[in-house]
C-alpha cells in the first residue's frame, strides 16, 4: 500500500509528506461486575500533505486506487488554492531510540485486555460495583515519508482504563470514576483500585467545602490538566507568531521553583516518540526554568515561518478529544509533548504537613481553563480538607476558580516524586503535586 | 466492492445468533479554517463496516475498513461460532425499509471551492479590521454522512445527512489582556445555512463582543438569582440532566434519576425533550445505529419524569420501548444510548420583561464546557460570559462563571421561562470520549439562588 501511495504522490507533486497509520485495537467493557462487550478494530489510514505554493491536505481510509488518487488530487487542489506560504518539509535527520512499546500489548493485545479485565473483577470488593468499566489497548504502526527522502517508522501502544466505580452505604450512593491512559499496562496496575476504592468510600463521608480563600494542593493529573493546557497554549511558536502568547523569553512568569520541560523522550510517555508526527527528531525542550520563561517550541510550519529550526513538536492529537488511532485524519499541529514539571525536594507528606488549613484536589470534574485569559473555574470531584498538616475530612462539590496566570507565581511547594500521568484536557504529562497559595474556592 | 451484496452476505451468517446487525458508513468532509498564520482546506473521505452480534447478553463487535470480502466473511464465521446462538434479553422489532437521503437546497459540494475560500477571507479581513483585533479564526465546513445497515430482523435501511458548521472568533487585545468572543452555527443542510446568516450583524456582534471581553471583571462567587441564556439552558438540559437519562447508565445503577420515574422533580415550568426526529438539527437521524427508527421521546413534562432514553438493551431490561437513542461515534466504537437533539420547552414569558422584573442577580451567556454526572446529579457547567442585573437592568460585563449545585434543586428553583427558544449544535461524549453529533437548546430561564463562581 506504501509504495501505491507513494508511486501515486510523486505523479502528482514536488514536495509531499505521506502519514500512514494502522492500529489494532481490543476492548472489554464491564457492566455491573461483568464482562459485557468484546471488540476488535483494525484502523488503518493515510493523511497526505502537498507544498506547492500554499499547503493541501487530505486523508483517507479508503486503500482503492481511485480513493487514493482522488485523496492526493484533494490535497493538490487545496495546496494551490491556499495562500502562499514558505515551507520545506523536514530533511531526515538521526532520532534517538525511546520506549514506547510494551511487549504484552504488542504480543497479544486481546489477551491483555481480557486478563486486565478479569484481575479488576477479581479484585473488587463485595461493597463496590464497577457500574461501567472500559479497558483498551491500541498497537500502532506509523509511517512517515516525504519528498526530502525522510522514511521513517514507529511503534506504539496505548493503554486505556476507565472504571465507574459506585459504593452505597445507608441509602447514599456515591462513585469514583478514573479515566486514565498509559503506554503500558505496568504502569496502571490493577493494584491502583485499592487508592481509587478509597477516594470512593471518602465520598459517602464529603462534605461540600466552604468559601474561603485558601492553600490547594493539586494532584499531578490536576497539574496537567490546569497548568499543562495554559503553558502549553503559550510555549508555542504558533502563540508567539498570532501574538496571542503571554510568555516571552528571559522573562520571569513563575514562582522560581517551577521548572516545566516539554519532554518528547521520556521513557513510555504518552507522547513520546523518536520523531514527531513530521518526522523531526523530539527532544527535551525547556520552557520554565526557575520560574523564567525560556524558548518556545516549534513544529516545522512556525519553524519556517519564525526562522528557527523544528524542535519536533509538530504532533497529531485532537483539540477536544484524545487521538491514538486516526491520527493521519489531523494535521501535524504546534503543541507540546510530554508536559514535564520538575520534582522539588519536599515529599507530598511534608507539603501536607506545613500546611495548617487548606486542601487537596485528586480529582476535578473537568478542569479546561480558558487557554487565552488563563482563567478557570471547576468543580471539586474528590478533594481533602488539610488541618493542622493532616489530611482530615474528604470535600466534593464546590468551585475552585482563579487564573492559572497569576496562580503560577503563587506556588509555595513542589513534591518530589513526579509521575506519568493523564489528564481530561491535556493528554500526556510526567506531574509532581504542587501547592498553590491563596486560591478561592465558592462552596457553601 | 458491492457493499450491499457483502451486507447481505453478512447477515446471512448473523442469522445463526439471537441477534446480529451490520453497518456500513461512508463520509466525505471539506473544511477550510483561517487565523493569521495559517489557511487550510482539509477534505476526508472515511469507510467502515461494523459488525455486531448479542449473544448470552453479550456484545460481540469486529470492525473493518479494509474490504478483504473473504477476510471478513471468515472473520464473522469465527465469531458466530464462538458466541454462538444463547438466550438473550433484547427488544426485537418488525423489519423495516427506508432510504432516505436529505433533500438541501444547495449542495455544499456544489458550491465552487474557490468561492466558499474568498468569502472565509473576506469574513477573516472584515473581522481583524479594528486596531483592537490581533487576530481571528474563521471556520467552514461541510459533511455527508451515509449510512447503509441491515440485521437479522430483516430491515433494510439507508440514510444520508447533510452537516454544516461556522465558526468566528476574533481575538482582541489591550496591553496584556487578552480575550475573545465566538459566534457558531452548527446545523444539518446545505450550503442555504451560511447564505442565510446575517453576516454584517453577526461579524459587528462578534467583534463588540471580543472588545468588550476586555473589561469584563472577575465575578466573585456565591448565591445569586440568575437568568441563563437558551444555549446555557441547553447545556443544563443535556449534560447535567440528560446523561442521567441514559438508560444504559440506569441500567447500571448509575442514574440519581432512576428511583424518580414518573415523580415530580422539578419546577412545574420544565419540561424536556430528546428529539432525534427534529429534522435540520444537528442531532436529527431517520435511524439510529441500531436500526431503530427516530423518535420525540418527553423526558419531563412540566416537573414529573417521564421517560428515559433507550437502547435496545436497555429497553429489554427495563421492559420499556425502544426509542432510537443508540448511537457510536463511528464503525470502531460501541453503540451506546446517546442524546441526539435535547431541549427545555419555552414558556411564556418574554426575555425583556424577564430581565425587568429580576432585582439583582446575573445573566449568564454562553455555554464553554458542561460535564456529566449521571449518578450525583451535580452541575459541572461553565459558562463565558455574564452581566450583573441591578433594578432590572443589564450592568457590568463578567468573564464566564462555573455553576455548581444538584441539578434537581437548580431546575426547581425556575420560576419564569421564556417564549424566546434557540438550538445550538455541537458535539457530545460518553464521559471523555465517543463523539457523536448532537444539539441542545431552550428558552431564557430564571433560576433562584443558584451557585456560581
Amino acid at each position: 500500500m506504501r509504495d501505491l501511495i507513494l508511486k501515486q504522490v510523486k505523479k502528482s507533486a514536488k514536495e509531499y509528506e505521506i502519514y500512514l497509520q494502522k492500529t489494532e485495537i481490543n476492548e472489554i467493557h464491564i457492566q455491573k461486575n461483568k464482562i459485557g462487550f468484546i471488540d476488535k478494530t483494525v484502523n488503518s489510514g493515510y493523511g497526505i500533505r502537498i507544498h506547492d505554493r500554499g499547503m493541501g491536505f487530505s486523508s483517507s481510509n479508503i486503500f482503492s486506487n481511485s480513493a487514493i488518487k482522488q485523496t492526493i488530487k484533494n490535497a493538490l487542489k487545496s495546496s494551490r488554492m491556499t495562500q502562499k506560504v514558505d515551507f520545506n518539509f523536514p530533511t531526515p535527520k538521526k532520532s534517538k531510540k525511546v520506549k514506547t512499546i510494551d511487549k504484552p500489548i504488542r504480543d497479544n493485545g486481546e489477551a491483555v485486555v481480557r486478563n486486565y479485565a478479569k484481575q479488576i473483577l477479581k479484585s473488587i470488593p463485595k461493597d463496590i460495583l464497577i457500574s461501567f468499566g472500559k479497558v483498551r489497548a491500541y498497537d500502532s504502526q506509523i509511517q512517515i515519508m516525504n519528498s526530502e527522502g525522510l522514511d521513517s517508522k514507529r511503534e506504539e501502544t496505548n493503554f486505556m482504563l476507565e472504571l465507574s466505580l459506585i459504593i452505597e452505604k445507608a441509602g447514599k450512593k456515591v462513585e469514583f470514576w478514573p479515566h486514565e491512559y498509559r503506554r503500558r499496562i505496568k504502569d496502571l496496575p490493577v493494584s491502583n483500585l485499592k487508592q481509587w476504592i478509597k477516594i470512593a468510600r471518602d465520598q459517602l463521608i464529603a462534605v461540600t467545602p466552604e468559601t474561603e480563600r485558601t492553600t490547594i494542593i493539586f494532584s499531578p493529573n490536576t497539574v496537567l490538566d490546569g497548568l499543562g493546557s495554559i503553558i502549553g497554549s503559550h510555549s508555542s511558536g504558533a502563540a508567539k507568531v498570532n501574538g496571542v502568547s503571554k510568555f516571552n523569553p528571559g522573562e520571569k512568569i513563575a514562582s522560581e521553583n517551577l521548572t516545566v520541560i516539554s519532554d518528547g523522550l521520556y521513557p513510555y510517555g504518552l507522547m513520546t516518540s523518536g520523531f514527531d508526527d513530521e518526522g523531526v527528531p523530539q527532544r527535551k525542550n525547556i520552557l520554565i526554568d526557575n520560574g523564567i520563561f525560556k524558548a518556545y517550541v516549534y513544529d516545522q510550519y512556525y519553524g519556517v515561518r519564525d526562522n528557527r529550526e523544528s524542535t519536533g513538536n509538530g504532533l497529531r492529537q485532537g483539540d477536544t478529544f484524545f487521538v491514538f488511532d486516526v491520527k493521519y485524519g489531523g494535521l501535524p499541529g504546534n503543541r507540546i509533548s510530554n508536559f514535564y514539571v520538575e520534582p522539588g525536594k519536599k515529599t507530598l507528606q511534608k507539603l501536607i504537613g506545613e500546611v495548617k488549613h487548606g486542601i487537596l484536589v485528586d480529582h476535578f470534574s473537568w478542569l479546561v481553563p480558558d487557554p487565552t485569559s488563563g482563567n478557570f473555574s471547576s468543580e471539586i470531584r474528590a478533594g481533602y480538607y488539610i488541618d493542622n498538616g493532616q489530611i482530615s475530612k474528604p470535600i466534593k462539590g464546590g468551585l475552585v476558580a482563579g487564573n492559572f496566570f497569576e496562580l503560577m507565581k503563587n506556588i509555595s511547594g513542589i513534591s518530589n516524586k513526579a509521575v506519568i500521568t493523564s489528564g481530561g484536557t491535556v493528554l500526556a504529562g510526567v506531574c509532581p503535586y504542587i501547592r498553590f497559595e491563596e486560591v478561592q474556592i465558592a462552596g457553601k | 466492492m458491492d457493499s450491499r451484496d457483502l451486507m447481505e452476505k453478512i447477515v446471512r451468517i448473523l442469522e445463526k445468533t439471537y441477534y446480529g446487525d451490520v453497518r456500513f458508513e461512508t463520509g466525505r468532509s471539506f473544511g477550510i479554517g483561517k487565523n493569521k498564520s495559517e489557511e487550510n482546506i482539509n477534505t476526508a473521505s472515511s469507510i467502515g463496516l461494523c459488525i455486531r452480534v448479542f449473544s448470552d447478553n453479550k456484545w460481540y463487535y469486529l470492525g473493518f475498513n479494509e474490504f478483504n470480502e473473504q477476510k471478513i466473511l471468515d472473520e464473522t464465521k469465527k465469531l458466530v461460532r464462538r458466541v454462538g446462538n444463547k438466550p438473550s434479553k433484547l427488544v426485537l422489532k418488525d423489519p423495516w425499509e427506508t432510504d432516505t437521503e436529505i433533500r438541501v437546497k444547495k449542495n455544499h459540494f456544489d458550491v465552487d471551492q474557490d468561492e466558499k475560500i474568498k468569502t472565509v477571507r473576506g469574513i477573516f479581513n472584515r473581522l481583524t479590521d479594528n486596531k483592537k483585533i490581533i487576530n481571528a479564526s474563521v471556520g467552514l465546513a461541510h459533511a455527508t454522512s451515509e449510512v447503509i445497515f441491515m440485521n437479522t430482523e430483516g430491515s433494510v435501511l439507508r440514510q444520508v445527512l447533510p452537516y454544516f458548521k461556522f465558526v468566528m472568533s476574533p481575538i482582541a487585545r489591550e496591553g496584556d489582556r487578552v480575550e475573545y468572543d465566538f459566534f457558531v452555527v452548527a446545523k444539518q443542510g446545505g450550503y442555504e445555512l451560511f447564505t442565510s446568516i446575517d453576516l454584517d450583524k453577526k461579524i459587528k456582534d462578534v467583534i463588540n463582543g471580543s472588545i468588550q471581553m476586555l473589561k469584563a471583571k472577575v465575578l466573585k462567587g456565591g448565591a445569586h438569582d440568575i437568568i441563563v441564556d437558551p444555549e446555557v439552558s441547553g447545556v443544563i438540559a443535556h449534560e447535567s440532566f440528560g446523561h442521567g437519562c441514559e438508560a444504559d447508565q440506569v441500567l447500571r445503577n448509575r442514574s440519581y434519576l432512576a428511583p424518580l420515574k414518573g415523580k415530580k422533580i422539578v419546577s412545574d415550568l420544565v419540561s424536556m425533550h430528546d428529539n432525534s426526529s427534529l429534522k435540520g438539527e444537528r442531532g436529527y437521524f431517520v435511524f439510529d445505529d441500531e436500526g431503530v427508527k427516530s423518535s420525540d421521546t418527553t423526558l419531563v413534562k412540566n416537573g414529573v419524569l417521564t421517560d428515559f432514553m433507550h437502547d435496545r438493551q436497555s429497553a429489554a431490561f427495563l421492559n420499556s420501548d425502544v426509542t432510537g437513542n443508540a448511537r457510536a461515534q463511528d464503525f470502531s466504537r460501541k453503540v451506546f444510548v446517546r442524546m441526539s437533539n435535547t431541549y427545555i420547552e419555552p414558556g411564556d414569558w418574554k426575555r425583556d420583561e424577564l430581565i425587568e422584573e429580576t432585582d439583582n442577580g446575573f445573566y449568564l451567556i454562553k455555554a464553554m464546557t458542561g460535564m456529566e454526572d449521571p449518578l450525583g446529579g451535580n452541575l459541572q457547567i461553565v459558562t463565558f460570559k455574564a452581566r450583573e442585573i441591578k433594578d432590572g437592568e443589564l450592568g457590568e460585563l463578567y468573564k464566564g462563571v462555573g455553576i455548581s449545585g444538584k441539578v434537581l434543586e437548580f431546575l426547581d428553583r425556575v420560576d419564569a421561562v421564556t417564549d424566546n427558544f434557540e438550538m445550538r449544535g455541537s458535539g457530545c461524549g460518553k464521559g471523555h470520549e465517543d463523539y457523536v453529533p448532537v444539539s441542545s437548546g431552550g428558552p431564557y430561564m430564571r433560576v433562584r439562588k443558584a451557585i456560581i463562581g
